[in-house]
This record gives structure tokens, C-alpha cells and sequence, in this order.
């Protein structure tokens, strides 16, 4: 009995904690350089995957996007008078249902 | 012959989980925000006389699923299926209840490019469309739960869902078809064929695996069925075959199914 209050509570602290939105500082100033590689984690399938292109091709100024499965990296290239943020590229790796880890300057 | 049913039941509704999305089985996955994922899906069922009910033949569904992503982790999906029935003397055809389902991811723990634990769970209602034989013509309430994870080349999943039965249909012939209530228990296991390392670009997935599917039933009916399976899945379409073949099935007022094939593609806009 007492176990099995346990494990439904740890259970659902998880679920809790699991839902709860993280509160990281990303940057809104749009990034100045013609490329940038993000870094995400849990692409899973080739078709969950593809969420990410789905969601980045919405953002003004991204082109040219390059999902690689096996190292969690989409590389995109900037174009035209508005740059996207970090900001702005995190949130579409959330929308597309993924962890966003980083995005660096350039084609790296 | 019951303690190993039983145990069987309690390692599928149990066990750890974790897999890409099966043909049967729940997957906490879902189209990112503001798209839709269309699936179409045909099952072929075969069935053989019980000792309560003499009629064989067989039944087809044609299975059309609409999602749609509110969030990167809530969504709402549409089903509704024509039934095409050749059992005993008679044949008719007419549309089944339509499903309407909201899905929530609440955890999810991304652990590398491709590894996932996600857990989901589900809800929504069967409605009644008026088709005479194969409308239950009442609205019937669900809820289930979802978990997978994916590690590399392997995933589980595991799925559960509890149907609080309002009507019957009038040509019963499937789990959750007549007044009693419906538990289902899907557990399933896919393995990346191939790519075996993915490139720099996004490219399709062959999977294999199998689903161990359970549908139990308030007048005490049990069916339990093992299902292969072989997925292909490009960045945007895929397709899946699946073959159930029934290991236990104890059923009443009904005839036995004895194989059912299910043939399906998606596609993400």
C-alpha cells in the first residue's frame, strides 16, 4: 500500500515537473550573422523531424534548412532584412514538439 | 491457462515503454503547432463462427484520422470510419461512430538527437453519426494514457484506454461494440531496419516490430492478439502494415475473429 502511494505520487510529481514551463533567458536581439546552427534534442523519426522544417519555414528571413537526425543540429541560413532571434528559432523547436539546447552564429 | 492471461494482461499494461508510433498502439506524439497529420487506415477483419453466433465472413474499415496541432504539445484529432460488413447472408456498408480525441503531452524528456521518453495522456468521445447498423447512437466517453521511449535504433510503447460504453451497435461484432464497457491494453515494440545512422539530411525509416494488443471487457469477453508489423516513413508520408493474429479470445453473442489486416498511410502538412 505505502508502495504503491509511492510510486503514484512520484508518478505524478513527474508529470507536474514535466509540464511546468522552463524559464531560460534567450536572446531577442535578432543574430546577425547569414547562418546559424541550432541544436535540439529528441527529433525521433524522420517525420516528427520534419515538424521542425514545417515550423522554422514560418519565420521571416529563414531559409535553406538542413535537419541532421543523427547529431540534433539544423542548420538554416538567414536572408533579407529580418534577422530571427534565438528567441524566435527556440520557440519554433518547441512548437515543433522538441528540447531546444542552443543555436550558434554560422554554418558550424 | 488464467494465472498466464492474467499475467500477460498485467506485463502489458505495466511493462516499461517506449517505441515510434505503431499502428495500434497510443503514441504521445502529435503534428507541431498549427499542423495537421492525415492518416488513412484499412482493417480487414476475418471472422469464424462462435458457438453463440453461427455467421463467418468478414468486415472492412476505412479509418480516416485528422490531427491537428493546437500546441508544440496538445492536439485534437477527428476519426470516422465507413464499414463495409459481409457477414453471414447479408451485406451492407454504412458509417461508424466518429471519434473526436484531445491529446496532451505532459512529460517529456529529450535525452539526445533522437532519444525521447514521452508520456501523454488522452481523452474524448465516441458520437453517434445516425447509421442505422453501425452507429452505437449514443456518445460514449474515453480516456487512456500513452508512453514511449525511443533509444537509437530501438522503441516501446504503451498504451491504455478505458471506453465507458453508453449504446451497442446493432451489428456487434468487435470489442467495445456492444454495452459493455471497453479496457484496452497495447504494448509495442519497433526497430529501425534502416537507416542504420542517419545522414546530414533528412531521409526516410523502415521499421519492423510487433504489437501485443489487449481488449478486455466488462461481460467478461478477453481478446489478445500478437501484430507484426513493417513501417516506412519519409519526412512527409508514411506507410504501415500490420497483421493481428489473435492468440487468446473469449468471446460472448459474437462470431471469433480470426485475422485482421491493416494497411494505412500518413501524411504531414
Amino acid at each position: 500500500m505505502r508502495f504503491s502511494v509511492l510510486t503514484i505520487s512520484m508518478i505524478l510529481a513527474m508529470t507536474i515537473a514535466g509540464c511546468g514551463e522552463k524559464t531560460t533567458s534567450l536572446n531577442d536581439e535578432p543574430i546577425q550573422a547569414s547562418a546559424a546552427t541550432i541544436r535540439a534534442d529528441g527529433l525521433m523519426c524522420p517525420k516528427c523531424a520534419n515538424n521542425v522544417t514545417l515550423q522554422l519555414e514560418k519565420i521571416q528571413g529563414v531559409e535553406d534548412i538542413r535537419v541532421n537526425m543523427n547529431l540534433g543540429t539544423i542548420r538554416v541560413k538567414l536572408t533579407g532584412d529580418h534577422h530571427p532571434s534565438e528567441a524566435e528559432l527556440a520557440q519554433a523547436i518547441k512548437d515543433g514538439g522538441f528540447t531546444f539546447r542552443s543555436v550558434k552564429e554560422g554554418d558550424q | 491457462m488464467n494465472r498466464i492471461l492474467v499475467l500477460m494482461a498485467f506485463l502489458a499494461t505495466t511493462s516499461p515503454a517506449m517505441a515510434q508510433q505503431a499502428t495500434n498502439t497510443i503514441a504521445p506524439t502529435q503534428p507541431g503547432k498549427g499542423q495537421w497529420v492525415v492518416r488513412s487506415v484499412v482493417n480487414h477483419y476475418e471472422f469464424k463462427s462462435s458457438d453463440e453466433d453461427p455467421r463467418s465472413g468478414s468486415q472492412t474499415w476505412w479509418t480516416n484520422h485528422v490531427s491537428y496541432g493546437l500546441t508544440g504539445d496538445m492536439s485534437a484529432m477527428f476519426h470516422f470510419s465507413e464499414i463495409w460488413d459481409n457477414l453471414g447472408d447479408e451485406n451492407h456498408s454504412g458509417l461508424s461512430d466518429a471519434i473526436l480525441t484531445f491529446k496532451w503531452r505532459c512529460f517529456q524528456l529529450d535525452t539526445g538527437p533522437v532519444d525521447s521518453l514521452r508520456i501523454g495522456i488522452f481523452g474524448g468521445l465516441e458520437l453517434p453519426t445516425g447509421s442505422d447498423a453501425f452507429s452505437s447512437n449514443e456518445t460514449s466517453p474515453f480516456i487512456g494514457a500513452s508512453i514511449m521511449s525511443i533509444q537509437g535504433r530501438h522503441g516501446i510503447g504503451q498504451s491504455v484506454s478505458f471506453l465507458a460504453t453508453q449504446g451497442r451497435r446493432f451489428d456487434a461484432v468487435l470489442a467495445g461494440d456492444t454495452t459493455a464497457n471497453l479496457l484496452k491494453f497495447d504494448t509495442a515494440y519497433l526497430f529501425r531496419l534502416s537507416p542504420e545512422v542517419y545522414g546530414d539530411t533528412l531521409e526516410g525509416a523502415w521499421y519492423t516490430g510487433c504489437e501485443f494488443n489487449g481488449r478486455w471487457e466488462s461481460n467478461s469477453d478477453l481478446l489478445l492478439m500478437l501484430s507484426p508489423t513493417l513501417l516506412y516513413e519519409s519526412p512527409f508520408w508514411a506507410a504501415e502494415l500490420s497483421v493481428g493474429i489473435p492468440v487468446y479470445e473469449r468471446v460472448t453473442d459474437r462470431p471469433k475473429l480470426e485475422v485482421v489486416v491493416r494497411v494505412g498511410v500518413r501524411f504531414l502538412f
